[in-house]
């Protein structure tokens, strides 16, 4: 399945939350989705996931329109929220099982999925528990299994990992994982940028309801890349070692980081072996040289402003 | 065998097989029971009842006793006491829990699962009926109780309990139609506080007088039992049974979505309930030989009418492509949907026939009754006062509307379309209060019925209350002709809108790149439902 998002624009009175936002990716991708707070992320999401209308544009799974059909659409999409709504006196197997009957589910079909996600979920042990009394954590399982439930194609989640202990983030990275090999489509908004770095295919990068960048995570970093950032280890003084780098041709911002020098090397790589023959040459017995990986959080800090609307 | 090659009575049989209760009905009620606000509600009102049915026999035996006062005074008060309690919390509860799962940004997962609205009210109302029903179930027993106390006979206790078990279903229906408007929650909460307040000791009243003032007691021992309390109670069944589908259409149209054409099933109801509420009560007037059983309709629909003005200009004037996707191709089948589908202008222009059939209904009936019945339907003096007088109301809020809608799409097109009706409201309000504070200024004296002013629809009613006939008249005529120069200038003034509204209710043409075949539905509802492996923690 393709997720195609064509023009979306939403206005909110004279505000334009979200303005001519294009992007695409398919099933068994994890898209990305970056941008300061009020950049519209979670207006664009909600539309996505029918919750409301745009403006302007549509969001086509394959063919299929959300905005013309979404009743169509909502057996295909799964969408968890921020937040879980805290249901007044009602515990997680409650929860997951009205949404297994929303969705049409029956008898022993239903009965089979909600333990099935309930598993999956790592929620099976908390069923009886009221969802008021569970913890940020557990209440983003009870959402996920929730979403599941139904078997959707498309899976959208909005800011997941905020509030989650480190634990639970790699639990849920680990879920997202398993979920896209299995076929499924994942949009997900995080500010937690370096994971998003690991489990993302792609990332679209949105900053007062404008696009600044979309595309495979890999040509995204490549094309946004100004300058390589390298770390080296050297059995010297580093004090010296800083100075002498400072006075290196092509070297930038050379910063002490933890047991290793970290400095900035403008152009193309060969400047790179050219550093690292002067380092040598001036007497630094380097140990360790190496290419420091960026990810998208350099990208979202290179080229977001940190506007909000 | 296919579903696609199954007969109807298999694929019914399935249907029923595969029978389930609606989800809501199941969330909700599971919800209630675990309730310590419902629990505690039911536990306090049966801990009233035990204490008022004991106060009762203990104090009241000696001087009630003989003469059969006991059990109309226990009846009495345990029905008050239940009929407070439900009335005031089930709609309370019902409608905090439904605005709730409304709140804009945290909207409900519910309505975007594939539940339909209609499925998602239903639920509502089952779930609401059934606690209406567990709360009744608690007080009959000291109901019971109070029968076998003497002084009240079993069919008034039935009768009193159908009646305020009814008017309470429709409290609640009330109480989900306001929580589920599209209005900011402070203006769900004044409105919940007047008209829902209102209703409330309407009913209270209504329920105290039917079985306090014997209206019940008195029907039931009447000599024409058949001939006029079996038709009220019918008539009062059949408006229960609309007035309820009234605020289920209403209820289903605020959760559909605004992409949908949600004005056809609303419109084609409201059309269906003025035309039973027309023949109803001209049926009544009838054979009763009362003319004052019209005033009903005029003043219903008349409120449909124009209340319904305010209301569809606020709303959104353009065509979804779902909404294009289901017009007619043929002409005459289109111009019918015209008047049934998505619109501003079409809900106006409903609006208006529904008003002048109704008085076209009522100006037949008038002829039928001068001619068949002894005595005229209306004095000759009253007539113009009757016809004209009340349609001039529909006429100029039609006027007022489209000046609304003028002032908006002029001077604030990219403002939501909400301040269209704020203009209807200001046209009605400030010429008219200006022109009184100034005349009251510099007179000291206070606008009466002699005034004519023409295009003030308040002026209106001043002038119907003119006793004199002649000028009375000429008055009406002055106000139908200002009302009609009005509705000239405004549809001058929309002349461009008019036009896109109605040359924008076409057919959809789907453009060629988009005519590839949508994908058939995902098999989550299908008994091969797979669903993801357990996660391996080991």
């Amino acid at each position: 399945m393709k997720i195609i998002v064509e023009n979306l624009r939403r206005e909110f009175g004279q505000t334009v939350a979200v303005n001519d936002v294009s992007f695409q990716f398919e099933s068994g991708q994890i898209f990305g989705f970056v941008g300061p707070n009020g950049a519209g992320k979670t207006t664009s999401m909600r539309i996505m996931a029918t919750l409301d209308e745009p403006t302007a544009g549509d969001v086509r799974l394959d063919n299929l329109s959300v905005v013309e059909d979404p009743e169509r659409a909502r057996h295909l999409i799964g969408f968890v929220p921020d937040e879980l709504r805290a249901y007044w006196d009602t515990t997680v197997n409650d929860y997951i099982d009205f949404f297994a009957r929303a969705y049409g589910l029956r008898g022993d079909v239903r009965e089979q999925a909600v333990l099935s996600v309930e598993e999956f979920t790592n929620t099976a042990g908390i069923r009886d528990k009221q969802l008021r009394s569970l913890s940020k954590g557990m209440k983003q399982r009870v959402s996920l299994a929730r979403a599941l439930v139904s078997d959707p194609q498309f899976l959208i989640l909005d800011e997941p990992a905020a509030g989650l202990d480190p634990r639970a983030r790699i639990e849920l990275r680990e879920l997202l994982v398993l979920l896209a090999n299995q076929g499924k489509a994942i949009f997900i908004s995080s500010h937690i940028l370096a994971e998003l770095t690991e489990i993302c295919h792609g990332a679209v990068i949105i900053e007062q309801g404008r696009i600044l960048d979309a595309g495979e995570t890999g040509s995204l970093i490549e094309r946004r890349r100004e300058k390589l950032t390298y770390a080296l280890r050297a059995l010297s003084d580093p004090t010296k070692l800083l100075r002498d780098l400072l006075e290196m041709p092509h070297v930038d911002q050379p910063r002490q980081a933890g047991h290793e020098i970290q400095f900035d090397v403008e152009g193309a790589e060969e400047n790179a072996f050219e550093v690292l023959n002067l380092i040598i040459q001036r007497g630094h017995r380097v140990i360790e040289f190496r290419q420091t990986k960026a990810n998208l959080e350099d990208i979202f800090m290179n080229i977001t402003e940190g506007k909000v609307q | 065998m296919s579903e696609s090659t199954s007969s109807p009575s298999s694929a019914l049989l399935t249907r029923l097989l595969q029978f389930d209760v609606n989800p809501v009905w199941v969330k909700d009620l599971r919800q209630a029971s675990r309730s310590w606000t419902v629990t505690g509600t039911l536990l306090l009102m049966l801990l009233v009842f035990y204490l008022i049915s004991l106060g009762a026999v203990i104090f009241g035996e000696a001087q009630n006793r003989a003469a059969n006062y006991l059990g109309p005074t226990i009846f009495g008060t345990i029905g008050l006491t239940s009929l407070v309690a439900a009335y005031i919390f089930i709609p309370i509860y019902i409608g905090v829990r439904t605005m709730m799962e409304r709140i804009s940004i945290n909207a409900d997962l519910q309505y975007i699962s594939i539940m339909s609205p209609q499925k998602i009210i239903g639920g509502k109302v089952l779930s609401s009926v059934y606690l209406i029903v567990l709360f009744y179930s608690a007080a009959v027993p000291f109901l019971v109780f109070s029968y076998l106390l003497r002084g009240i006979d079993l069919p008034t206790i039935l009768l009193a309990v159908a009646l305020t078990f009814t008017l309470n279903v429709l409290l609640t229906m009330g109480a989900i139609v306001i929580a589920l408007a599209p209005l900011h929650t402070v203006m769900k909460i004044l409105a919940a506080l007047f008209v829902g307040g209102n209703a409330i000791f309407t009913s209270i009243w209504i329920v105290g007088a039917a079985v306090a003032g014997s209206v019940i007691t008195r029907g039931l021992s009447s000599a024409n039992f058949w001939e006029e309390f079996i038709p009220f109670v019918a008539t009062y069944l059949v408006d229960f049974l609309i007035l309820a589908g009234l605020l289920y259409q209403v209820a289903v149209a605020f959760i559909t979505p605004s992409s949908a054409n949600r004005s056809l099933p609303l419109r084609r109801y409201v059309t269906f309930m003025s035309g039973a509420m027309i023949i109803q009560f001209l049926l009544w007037s009838w054979f009763e030989q009362e003319e004052a059983f019209v005033i009903p309709i005029v003043l219903g629909i008349g409120a449909i009418s124009i209340l319904g003005m305010f209301f569809c200009i606020g709303g959104r004037d353009d065509l979804s492509i779902r909404v294009k996707r289901t017009i007619p191709t043929n002409p005459f089948r289109r111009f019918i949907a015209f008047f049934f589908y998505n619109g501003t202008l079409s809900c106006l222009l409903w609006l208006l026939i529904l008003w002048l059939a109704t008085m076209t209904c009522l100006f037949g009936f008038n002829i039928l009754w001068d001619n068949h019945q002894s005595g005229t339907f209306l004095d000759e003096s009253q007539t113009l006062n009757f016809y004209v007088g009340s349609s001039l109301y529909a006429l100029y809020a039609f006027a007022y509307a489209l000046l609304g809608v003028w002032l908006h799409r002029t001077f604030f097109p990219k403002r939501t379309p909400k301040l269209a009706t704020l203009f209807l409201v200001l046209l009605i309000i400030l010429p008219f209060l200006f022109l009184m504070i100034f005349y009251f200024i510099f007179t000291q004296k206070m606008i009466d019925e002699d005034w004519v002013l023409p295009g003030m629809v308040i002026n209106v009613g001043m002038v119907m209350a003119n006793s004199n006939d002649d000028e009375r008249n000429l008055h009406l005529m002055v106000h139908l002709g200002s009302a009609l120069f009005m509705i000239l200038v405004a549809l001058a003034l929309n002349f461009k809108w008019l036009k896109t509204q109605i040359t924008q209710f076409c057919p959809y043409e789907r453009k060629p790149e988009t005519t590839t075949p949508l994908p058939p539905p995902p098999p989550s509802t299908g008994p091969n439902n797979e669903l993801p492996p357990v996660l391996d923690r080991g």
